[in-house]
């Protein structure tokens, strides 16, 4: 049966609230906001209908206490929570939190979130299901010397990856038999540290690869279909910063296996929702299943340019037990859509995370023009969530047109008083690589080089004839007040005098 | 009208400028070079169209600090840092340079964060580029050098501090042997 959402609580900040509020006003469901203490002036707080404080300042004291998240649901009377991506988007004890107290959770099922939040489950559950999987170990391998062995079978390069890792971290490359027994000590050390579970396994490592994901959406229905693929090979530290849909690498034919693939992986663990599945492509656009992970993600609008879809939309559709409206054979492909992910941080200091109050904020409009934000003018950054603080993204006939739009929508972007790596994407639309559509996910790490991020040469000089212009007439102007002020106490007295002198008249 | 004239610091580099209103125009000279400008003012002391010999720039003023002119300005989608002086001011700012310790070096913190750890201790010999102290923001952890060999003087933060941006965290003295050896 489809029930009709009352009151929708979205439990997370910056452009990802916003994002989801937008749908929600759409669709004129009402919205509450939560915020911490230190997002008390947070965009998404204004543009929720209600807002519940959660108090507290770090992730962990507020957007991430399950306790204090129902209790706000309580306190609203919201009957659905959106999670967003990050925070509790793929926290089991969370889901099960809100369906304890019959809260609907816009999301997979928990058995879904249980076993694709861990590596070897979900290796083991592909394998299972006939997904092709990178070649590599069944389970944790903790033993250097079965290690080795593991490793003369798969052949190196091999990369050890930490079980519950995530975000580039947790991972080490291989190349020999020499480097083993430090490089698995070291990877279960940090993976103890980091995700307190030190399991390790292993795969072989994918030299030049690329990095393509397909979005997946399904019902309670048993309905699954896919929207195609994403290409997210631009990467700084494993870190995504520019994604587009479609891929360059990708023809009808890889699309369509793809996404039957994807389609498959989210049958194998009864998928309800919106998810994506992860491949890594090798050199030979041969794929291999990687993760799914099991949330909206961050570059899902590259998607919702160019299927024509809301995606928020049908999770809530999908989350009140409605039927998919779209079948596989309707989705239609238009278009180039790239996403730029705008960060807080600095491209020619290291990309140092940078904070404060953004001074000034001119986004770019026009055609084909889509600015997920979560700043404004005078909006003060605070230096405890995430450095993202929204996504440009650009939608054009071709990739091309894409790239031409996207350079063009640059040059009238400025968000002054916190530094952004604005400059880095001017920089990377510049280069011949990336223009081809030929970037691996090691591109950036290999060649970016600070040095090459150019300036326009007019800069200084007309900053420096503005400058001084507006510091002359500010200094004129101070003299001149105080002579006006002289002036004018004499000319009043004057004033006064006449005036009286009228009123005389007038009198008689 | 009479001629204003002024010394502009701008990436490190000092300009000689003059001022002086021709009619509707401003003439204003770098180093002798003659660029006729015209300003129209949308607001006051913050944002500026300029048709300098005709090219049209929208211009703003970021941050102002009237009193030692210095500004940072955002033009052409970018931000530079300028800083505006009358010919007194000028001079007095090199007396006071003159007086400034140049063996001395204070690592400031480059934005807020909380402070991690110090990797120095008082006392301790550092080298020029040797991390002096770590500090977190956006959940990253950044390690702040010293941009001088020599002895770490005093530590000003403890562990686990929140400090604001432009916080002094360390200052560093120059040590002869080690300044001569870099």
């Amino acid at each position: 049966m489809a029930k009709e959402f009352k009151k929708v609580l979205v439990a997370n900040r910056g452009e990802i609230a916003m994002r989801v509020i937008r749908t929600l006003r759409k669709l004129e469901i009402p919205t509450v906001a939560i915020y911490s203490d230190v997002d008390r002036q947070a965009p998404h707080v204004f543009f929720a209908e209600q807002a519940i404080p959660l108090g507290g300042r770090t992730s962990a004291e507020s957007y991430l206490r399950i306790e204090k998240i129902i209790d706000a649901c309580r306190q609203s009377g919201a009957d659905a929570v959106h999670p967003g991506y990050g925070f509790l988007s793929e926290n089991l004890e969370f889901a099960a939190a809100l369906a304890k107290e019959g809260i609907t959770f816009i999301g997979p099922p928990p058995e879904a979130i249980d076993v694709m939040g861990n590596k070897l489950k979900a290796r083991a559950c592909m394998v299972a299901a006939g997904i092709s999987v990178i070649p590599g170990s069944d389970g944790a391998v903790s033993d250097p010397v079965e290690a080795k062995r593991l490793a003369a079978e798969i052949g190196y390069p091999i990369m050890l990856k930490a079980a519950s890792g995530g975000g580039g971290k947790g991972m080490r490359v291989v190349r020999g038999d020499d480097k083993m027994d430090s490089a698995l000590r070291a990877t279960r050390e940090e993976a103890g540290k980091s995700f307190a579970d030190d399991a390790v396994f292993i795969e072989r490592y994918v030299e030049k690869p690329r990095h393509i994901e397909i979005q997946v959406m399904a019902d309670t229905h048993g309905n699954v279909i896919h929207l195609g693929e994403r290409e997210c090979s631009i990467q700084r530290r494993h870190q995504k910063v520019v994604e587009e849909c479609p891929s360059p690498l990708v023809d009808d034919e890889m699309r369509s296996q793809m996404g039957e693939m994807a389609v498959q992986v989210a049958r194998a663990v009864n998928y309800v929702g919106a998810g994506t599945v992860e491949f890594i492509v090798d050199a030979d656009r041969n794929f291999f299943f990687l993760e799914m992970n099991t949330r909206l993600q961050v570059e899902h609008p590259v998607t919702e340019l160019t299927t024509c879809t809301d995606l928020v939309k049908m999770q809530l559709e999908v989350a009140a037990g409605r039927r998919l409206k779209l079948r596989q054979e309707d989705v239609q492909h238009r278009g180039w859509a790239m996403e730029f992910r705008i960060y807080a941080e600095d491209p020619e200091a290291g990309f140092l995370p940078s904070t404060g109050k953004i001074a000034l904020l001119r986004e770019p409009t026009g055609p084909g023009i889509r600015h997920d934000s979560g700043i404004y003018e005078k909006y003060e950054v605070p230096i405890y969530y995430d450095p993202l603080l929204s996504k440009l993204v650009i939608y054009g006939e071709n990739r091309e047109d894409v790239i031409q739009r996207a350079r063009q929508a640059f040059t009238e972007f400025v968000i002054a008083g916190v530094k952004t790596n604005i400059p880095f994407h001017q920089w990377i639309l510049k280069q011949e690589a990336f223009c081809r559509g030929e970037c691996d996910t090691h591109y950036i790490d290999d060649h970016f080089d600070a040095k090459q991020i150019s300036h326009d040469a007019r800069v200084p000089q007309v900053a420096l004839i503005a400058a001084t212009l507006a510091y002359h007439q500010h200094s004129r102007r101070l003299n001149l007040d105080s002579v006006q002020t002289e002036k004018e106490a004499q000319s009043r007295w004057k004033l006064i005098g006449r005036r009286e002198a009228v009123s005389r008249r007038s009198t008689i | 009208m009479s001629v204003s004239r002024y010394i502009v610091q701008i990436q490190g580099e000092k300009r000689e400028v003059t001022i002086e209103l021709r009619g509707q125009r401003w003439a204003i000279t770098i180093d002798g070079e003659m660029h006729l400008v015209e300003q129209s003012v949308i607001e006051k002391d913050e944002h500026y169209s300029l048709l300098i010999e005709g090219q049209s720039f929208l211009v703003d003023l970021i941050e102002k600090n009237w009193q030692d002119g210095e500004f940072t300005v955002n033009a052409i989608a970018e931000q530079i840092n300028v800083r505006v002086r009358d010919e007194l001011e000028a001079v007095a700012d090199e007396i006071t340079r003159a007086n400034v310790d140049e063996g001395l070096f204070v690592l400031k913190a480059p934005m807020p964060g909380i402070v991690v750890r110090a990797l120095a201790l008082p006392g301790e010999t550092v080298e020029k580029g040797q991390g002096l102290l770590v500090l977190e923001a956006m959940k990253m952890q950044n390690e702040l050098v010293t941009e001088i060999g020599g002895i770490v003087q005093e530590i000003e933060v403890k562990d686990g501090e929140m400090v604001e941006a432009g916080a002094t965290l360390v200052r560093v003295i120059a040590d002869d042997s080690t300044a001569g050896a870099a």
